[in-house]
């Protein structure tokens, strides 16, 4: 990367004056989990790093006004361990710490796999799931929006040239309760074939409200059908029918051949592990409880 | 850019090429080839180091992020002429093949002991789950990890 400009903002402020004068070729440095294989599979012509790894801002994490505010580059090693987003997050709490391996989750940021978008990644799920939004800083000032609005249904990101994703605001909601399990090829460092989040308050010992989100089967997350069916073990079988049936319907609507050469086994692997990923959550929603 | 920081426990200042990657930095400009390159995308753990106190693969870490930081490889763990408690458990247990991987198996378990002086095996696990062995296995590496851990008590523990 010789030749390639590098800017290290100390503060918030100054990284808003950064902004306006950027190159057109600029790449945004968080972690650098993705971008730096990225840099080196592609070769891209960027003309300049622009890294948030120094501003103390972005590495917070305050409560605001019935709100938890998590900095952009807080590390999914530090938000696993943080006791208001185990507390209140215990899902996200739980996601973080599954995520890749240890030298990941020491460096990846949370802010960082949001702006990446994998369709597989663990953070967007629980973000959706939470109702939380997200802190864009631009030349302009700053602008809110919710995950909805951030991510189109094609799997690309509200995010102009020249913004940055500072923060990411989860509503507090004292009685939630919440979990994340994820179905991937290994039991450690790996990654998503399906991930499920859910959410719920109980009532006299029995969940209620209940919510779920799915991610890996679909650009961006996707609600889970029926979800009120996760409220006990006696109607697994029914809610994993109903989200294989939604992965089958997402996989039939695909115009686009998928990108790697699958089996037709392979391409019905998601649709067959759906049972197998419900019943996890189910165990996991059960031991919350206890 | 103008870079300052802490190598092996000494501070340093020099002028370098933020964008370049650390592991480059380490192999070429600080002459420290302990740290070895292996997949140069995050999934093998071979060029692990410690960037203030964490594991960090080195491969992708860009030299700027080191900035104001403190930077261990694992030249940087024998002291005074003696090997550090892992190391030495790592020829006690035999927990070495061809040696590719164990700078960054041993700095993983470094971190892991710094933060947590008495791990669990699963802790163990955990911290070398991203660091990969083609020959030995992982056997002797955790049974290191574990002697490691008890040798530093027998010591009263141990700064690095």
């Amino acid at each position: 990367m010789s030749g390639t400009a590098y800017l290290q903002p100390d503060t918030l402020e100054e990284l808003q004056a950064l902004l306006p004068s950027l190159p057109e070729k600029t790449a945004v440095l968080a972690g650098g989990t993705d971008l730096m294989p990225k840099l080196r599979a592609r070769h891209p012509d960027y003309s300049c790093i622009l890294s948030l790894w120094k501003i103390p801002q972005l590495r917070a994490v305050e409560e605001q006004e019935g709100w938890l505010k998590i900095g952009a580059m807080v590390t999914h090693a530090a938000a696993a361990r943080d006791p208001r987003i185990c507390r209140w997050f215990r899902g996200l709490s739980m996601a973080c710490s599954h995520v890749g391996s240890q030298q990941i989750r020491n460096k990846g940021t949370l802010g960082g796999s949001l702006v990446n978008a994998s369709p597989a990644g663990d953070i967007a799920p629980c973000v959706v799931l939470y109702h939380g939004e997200v802190e864009l800083l631009g030349a302009g000032g700053t602008r809110r929006l919710t995950m909805d609005q951030f991510l189109s249904s094609d799997g690309r990101i509200d995010l102009k040239p020249g913004e940055i994703l500072t923060a990411i605001w989860l509503p507090i909601d004292e009685a939630l309760d919440s979990c994340f399990v994820k179905l991937g090829s290994r039991r450690e460092v790996t990654i998503a074939q399906i991930s499920l989040c859910a959410a719920w308050h109980t009532e006299d010992g029995t969940r209620t409200q209940i919510r779920a989100v799915a991610g890996a089967i679909d650009r961006r997350p996707c609600p889970f059908p029926n979800p009120q069916l996760l409220a006990d073990q006696t109607q697994a079988e029914e809610a994993a029918q109903g989200l294989a049936q939604k992965i089958q319907e997402i996989r039939l609507q695909r115009t686009r051949p998928p990108k790697l050469k699958l089996t037709p086994a392979e391409q019905l692997y998601k649709e067959r592990a759906a049972k197998g990923v419900v019943y996890d959550l189910l165990d996991a929603m059960e031991a919350a409880n206890h | 850019m103008k870079l300052e920081f802490t190598l092996n426990g000494r501070p340093r200042t020099m002028e370098a090429d933020g964008s370049k990657r650390l592991l480059d930095f380490i192999r070429e400009d600080l002459h420290l080839t302990g740290t070895k390159e292996g997949c140069g995308e995050g999934e093998c753990g071979a060029c692990t180091v410690m960037l203030n106190g964490d594991a960090v693969h080195s491969c992708l870490t860009m030299v700027g992020q080191l900035d104001g930081g403190e930077l261990w490889t694992v030249e940087g763990l024998e002291q005074n002429g003696e090997l550090d408690a892992i190391q030495k458990a790592f020829i006690k247990k035999s927990a070495v093949q061809c040696g590719f991987c164990v700078s960054g198996m041993v700095m993983s378990i470094k971190a892991l002991l710094l933060k947590n002086p008495n791990p669990t095996p699963d802790e163990v696990k955990m911290a070398i789950a991203g660091n990969i062995c083609r020959c030995t296995g992982y056997r002797e590496v955790k049974a290191a990890a574990q002697e490691a851990a008890q040798a530093q008590h027998g010591e009263g523990g141990e700064a690095l």
